[in-house]
């Protein structure tokens, strides 16, 4: 019985004697599983209907736009050759008409206003008391007068500005080769007197404003011949890529009431300096007849440049010009109009499907990533994150593949192709749907001497990376079919611990 | 605050599964109390075996009680371990979690003594009782421990569960009635009956629970829908049938059914509270979006009940001078908050080596939901005074470092 006593002493004593110590809350290590991403980036989702759109056969096409005009075309020059010396004028006046044409034979005016322009005159021998008015039947003036001359100043020669004043009637379809000028005397005397000698000068460059009439072997060169395409390639993938295919398609609106033909060139020039001409003729090797404008409005037409566009953008060029562009005005007997304002506005489109050859060719990122990282998380990397690692899982349906590299630096100026300048690099590779059309595995790990780069408080990052060479153009599809699924798990061995 | 919550988690894991006791006193005896109860406490164990020869048996108010928390997988070693480790190893967190199989399951029990007296065959008595369970799945220790490293964890009620009970009973019991028509040949049969007005005060009740998270390449997927009954105020009743016989002049044999009619109907205030979150295809890159839905809705609902199923008890008691044995079997119809489905037996005994100082032990054999346990208690009795204090160990011979759980439990009372 004393046993049972003891027993239970000895029980209630260990009990009481248990020691329950203070408690603090261990650490353990974690391992963490999180899902970063489950998403399929469609090639359909690039098409931006601007930029970026389907082609036919839903191929990925990258298309550029822009317009290029000619200057105004200003004012239209006409050289007469009018040369009229000792014109005997009789007392019962004279009715004549003087040649009025072009030099150049080029102009063959019906209805032009006068922006600039003179012709001289002269009444010589005027018989005394005599008065000698003279009218230009096809020159008027603002008011629609007939020009009129006097013999006020006999003897010496007179000066006669024409501008402001038009040559013609307005829409007289009637080209003016000569004009009519009439002499008329006061007072009346008997006939077969002569009561002056009369000399007129017109061979100076008449500059006519709006214009109405014909044009013959006119050009109009394209004043500004500069960039008409300027491709700014990212990252300088023209070194890794060869476009096969390509088209030039341009919209001319001709506001000139006279057509005419196109010739020119387009050259391509890439960032190596390498450039290439191809002239700009239609598929029949012609060049583009322009129609004129009509009294609606603008002329509009499309010309396709497709067949040997391609040639250009083989070189991968950084701007397209066309060189030696001119519009060749040739309209025969045809009447036709313009005016100084007129223009030929271009609106081109670049239009590449993406059916290219790649190259392998590392291309680095020029501009470096800096990140800055909150002390927290500093903090949190430093004590907490034992080693971490990204799992991705990769459908690539397009035919081409690309690998690429990742360098990490607590430094600035990060060269690639020196370790000392970074503290590690990791590479990954994801290859083409030709290569492996299941999902890749891509293992990206880092232990704790690499965490530990995200501890300083600022880290540079920079991207290169190289494309699978394809040998044989490959084409980028926008079908529902051609896409990327991205799956990425981040693991970490993280360390549990009381926060202080 | 850390600490708070460890000593929280831990206090908490020292609950274990729910089995309420009925008297303080019992707590010395492991439960197998059914013959021994006597005066006021026959009330609540076997009322046939009511009766006063002479004078009132009284119920010190409140001394009367048994308090436990308990768990069926930690103990104090284990927590000492825990914490005194600067880090947990691989080895640690399976040692930690070898000791947990599928649920870590703990309870509150409590049972305090408002009033009670004894006279004749009769008793007046009144008790609070206040029960509380939660059982907690061991995947979440095990995502808390190693992190999600398997891609499916399934949480449902069989392995997480939580509900509390609390109710003030008053009974009425007779006893000591000799059944009629029982041939000679056999000892005399004493019967009695006790019925219980139940005062409700709380019960919440997790009625439904169900929840997954998985993680995968395809994104995280969680789901959780909580369903929850809480309840305050109500009345309620049940009753118990007791017999007991002495076979011989050292041996009694009694059996029990008690909770007959047993429920509490809640009607102050009913309220269902439903929590519900979604969340599927999870990932990193769009945790900026709506990732998840959630719904916390608490609506009144009609009255509704808490039963209590019936159990039947078995139990027999021999006796010699200077000690006695008693095996107890109890086996509840269903299980619920208060009762269990699964039968367990108890045994104890007691030794008189002076007969004012009796010294008494009992053992609790466990099963699934129920971790065995061992009381060890000792008094002090006379004709007029009787009181004791006891202390029982879950899941250990002696109350130490590997117990999951401890009881104590005291009596006083006073016969006029």
């Amino acid at each position: 019985m004393k046993k049972i006593y003891l027993m239970l002493i000895i029980a209630l004593i260990l009990l009481t004697a248990c020691e329950i110590k203070k408690p603090t809350m261990p650490t353990w290590f974690m391992d963490l599983n999180i899902p970063i991403i489950n998403e399929r980036y469609y090639v359909s989702d690039l098409v931006d209907s601007v930029n970026i759109v389907m082609g036919e056969n839903e191929v990925l096409t990258v298309t550029t736009s822009g317009e290029a005009t000619t200057n105004e075309f200003g004012t239209l020059p006409f050289t007469p050759d009018v040369n009229v010396e000792g014109l005997p004028i009789w007392s019962t006046g004279l009715d004549l008409t003087i040649p009025f044409e072009d030099q150049n034979g080029k102009v063959g005016v019906a209805y032009a206003e006068i922006a600039e322009g003179i012709f001289k005159s002269r009444f010589n021998n005027l018989q005394s008391g005599v008065e000698i008015t003279l009218t230009f039947y096809d020159l008027y003036l603002p008011n629609n007068q007939n020009l009129i001359l006097t013999s006020n100043n006999p003897g010496n020669w007179v000066t006669t500005n024409l501008e402001g004043l038009h040559l013609g009637v307005a829409n007289s379809d009637q080209v003016i080769n000569q004009i009519h000028l009439s002499f008329q005397i006061t007072p009346s005397l008997p006939s077969g007197i002569q009561v002056a000698t009369f000399d007129f000068q017109a061979n100076e460059t008449i500059q006519f404003g709006e214009f109405r009439g014909t044009l013959n072997n006119y050009p109009i060169g394209l004043e500004d011949s500069g960039s008409l395409v300027n491709i700014d390639y990212p990252y300088g993938l023209d070194q890794a890529i060869n476009l096969e295919d390509a088209y030039l398609q341009i919209t001319l609106q001709n506001y000139l009431g006279f057509g005419s033909v196109f010739s020119g060139q387009l050259k391509a020039t890439n960032s190596s300096g390498q450039s290439r001409i191809i002239d700009i003729l239609d598929e029949y090797g012609n060049n583009y007849q322009i129609e004129p404008a009509t009294e609606e409005g603008p002329r509009i037409m499309e010309i396709q440049l497709g067949h040997n566009v391609a040639q250009l953008l083989q070189i991968m060029p950084t701007t397209i010009q066309v060189i030696d562009g001119q519009f060749l005005i040739s309209s025969g007997t045809n009447i036709g109009r313009l005016r100084p304002t007129d223009t030929m506005l271009l609106f081109y489109t670049v239009s590449a499907p993406l059916t290219f050859t790649l190259h392998e060719h590392e291309i680095t990122i020029a501009e470096e990533q800096e990140f800055s990282i909150p002390e927290e998380n500093r903090e949190r990397i430093r004590k907490n994150l034992v080693n971490a690692s990204l799992n991705l899982e990769l459908k690539n349906k397009l035919p081409i593949g690309a690998s690429a590299k990742l360098f990490f630096s607590t430094t600035p100026s990060i060269d690639t192709n020196n370790p000392s300048t970074y503290n590690f690099m990791k590479e990954a590779a994801i290859y083409s749907a030709n290569l492996q059309p299941d999902f890749q595995n891509v293992n990206l790990t880092l232990n704790k001497d690499e965490l530990n780069v995200f501890t300083s408080e600022q880290v540079f990052m920079r991207f290169a990376f190289s494309f699978e060479e394809t040998g044989t153009p490959v084409t980028i599809h926008a079908s529902t079919t051609d896409y990327i699924h991205i799956k990425g798990m981040m693991s970490a061995r993280v360390l549990i611990e009381k926060e202080d | 605050m850390k600490k708070l919550a460890l000593l929280l988690l831990f206090c908490f894991l020292f609950l274990t599964a729910l089995n309420a006791f009925n008297t303080g006193k019992s707590v010395f005896f492991a439960d197998s109390y059914m013959l021994r109860a006597k005066g006021v406490e026959a009330a609540y164990w076997n009322p046939a075996n009511l009766q006063q020869e002479k004078g009132i048996d009284f119920w010190i108010p409140i001394m009367n009680l048994g308090i436990g928390i308990n768990n069926n997988s930690l103990d104090l070693d284990t927590y000492n371990y825990v914490v005194s480790r600067d880090t947990l190893n691989d080895i640690d967190k399976q040692k930690i979690l070898n000791k947990i199989d599928g649920s870590l399951r703990s309870a509150l029990e409590g049972n305090i003594s408002i009033v009670g007296f004894a006279f004749d065959n009769m008793s007046l008595s009144s008790s609070l009782h206040l029960t509380g369970k939660l059982a907690l799945s061991e995947r979440y220790l095990d995502l808390l421990l190693y992190g999600n490293t398997d891609s499916l964890y399934i949480f449902d009620k069989s392995t997480t569960d939580a509900g509390g009970l609390g109710y003030v009973d008053i009974t009425f019991a007779m006893g000591n009635f000799t059944l009629p028509y029982i041939p000679k040949t056999i000892p005399p049969i004493r019967a009695g009956f006790s019925v219980s007005a139940l005062v409700g005060i709380g019960n919440a009740n997790l009625d439904d629970f169900f929840g997954y998270f998985s993680s995968s390449m395809e994104g995280v997927d969680v789901k959780q829908d909580i369903v929850l009954h809480t309840g305050l105020g109500g009345f309620g009743q049940k009753a118990m049938l007791g017999l007991a016989s002495n076979i011989t002049p050292n041996l009694e044999v009694g059996l029990t059914l008690d909770n007959l009619f047993g429920k509490i109907n809640w009607f102050l205030t009913t309220e269902e509270t439903t929590i519900k979150v979604v969340a599927n295809d999870v990932y990193a890159a769009n945790i900026s979006e709506e990732i998840y839905d959630y719904a916390n809705e608490t609506v009144d609902i009609d009255s509704y009940s808490t039963k209590l199923p019936p159990e039947l008890s078995l139990g027999t008691l021999y006796k010699i001078p200077w000690a006695n044995f008693s095996l107890d079997y109890l086996q509840g119809f269903k299980t619920s908050i208060a009762t269990s489905g699964i039968g367990r037996f108890s045994l104890a005994a007691q030794f008189l080596p002076w007969e004012y100082l009796p010294l008494n032990i009992g053992v609790g054999f466990g099963n699934s939901h129920y971790p065995w346990r061992i009381s060890y208690g000792i008094g002090y009795s006379s004709k007029v005074v009787e009181l004791g204090f006891g202390l029982q160990s879950v899941k250990n011979l002696i109350p130490g470092y590997k117990t999951k759980g401890i009881t104590i439990g005291s009596y006083m009372k006073v016969h006029l």
